[in-house]
């Protein structure tokens, strides 16, 4: 939500709206922000179909990376780049289970057996999957419980 | 306060409609309206463009928001309870 971020230059101050307008850079009053009382929902989720895909969070695996692309390593980011390519690791040796993803999403475990590096990279691959990519059904119902 | 640290999900675009953001978040294939203070706390641990870094403790969270507004009551309680939905909706997972 970068349009929230207050990086430009000061400029005028007589945007009247919404409470997440922007505040001129060294305004000297700041902009209040509502908080909300702590136990008041401010979430309104819309799920489709898609979402509520009935696989099991606990029995579902996810291949990293894509059977197609089988062999390949994965750089930070998600990547995946021909074997023994420089800053990349290793992909898992086997697909990874909905159970560990879900811990390393929730909890910020690590992959059994894997470094963080390691497991970093295959969060980044996954959060990358996209519909029709082998594992997306899997990680959004891991991510839509 | 515990010391776990949040990071904004990577590829969040989002359009703002009379003071909610409207994020759809394409991992999951679900879209979500956010009343304030959710998009600000998005904004202050959305991760770096190169998928590294980013995040921070529910602590620094209240500090980066004390910096940039002005806030009444309980803040760390109510960011801990902001913190939590946001958790729940898959828009924020720990880094």
């Amino acid at each position: 939500m970068s349009e929230d971020r207050i990086d430009g230059p000061a400029h005028d101050a007589d945007v009247a709206g919404p409470a997440t307008a922007d505040v001129p850079a060294g305004a000297s009053r700041r902009r209040a922000l509502m908080l909300g009382a702590a136990g008041a929902s401010m979430v309104v989720t819309i799920r489709p179909a898609l979402a509520q895909t009935a696989t099991s969070v606990l029995t579902c695996e996810i291949p990293v990376p894509q059977p197609r692309q089988s062999g390949g390593w994965l750089l930070r980011d998600g990547t995946v780049v021909p074997p023994y390519t420089r800053g990349a690791v290793r992909p898992p040796y086997q697909p990874l289970k909905g159970q560990e993803i879900r811990d390393a999403l929730m909890n910020g475990r690590l992959y059994p057996g894997t470094t963080r590096e390691q497991t970093q990279a295959y969060t980044n691959y996954m959060l990358r999957l996209q519909n029709g990519q082998s594992g997306f059904t899997c990680f959004v119902s891991i991510r839509a419980k | 306060m515990d010391a776990a640290r949040h990071i904004a999900d990577a590829v969040m675009p989002s359009v703002m409609i009379e003071g909610f953001a409207v994020v759809f978040h394409a991992p999951s294939g679900m879209t979500h309206l956010l009343a304030p203070p959710l998009p600000e706390i998005l904004a202050e641990i959305a991760p770096d463009a190169d998928g590294r870094g980013g995040g921070a403790t529910a602590e620094e969270i209240v500090a980066r928001l004390r910096a940039t507004y002005e806030l009444d009551g309980d803040v760390a309680a109510v960011v801990a309870a902001r913190l939590a939905e946001l958790h729940a909706a898959g828009l924020v997972r720990a880094a």
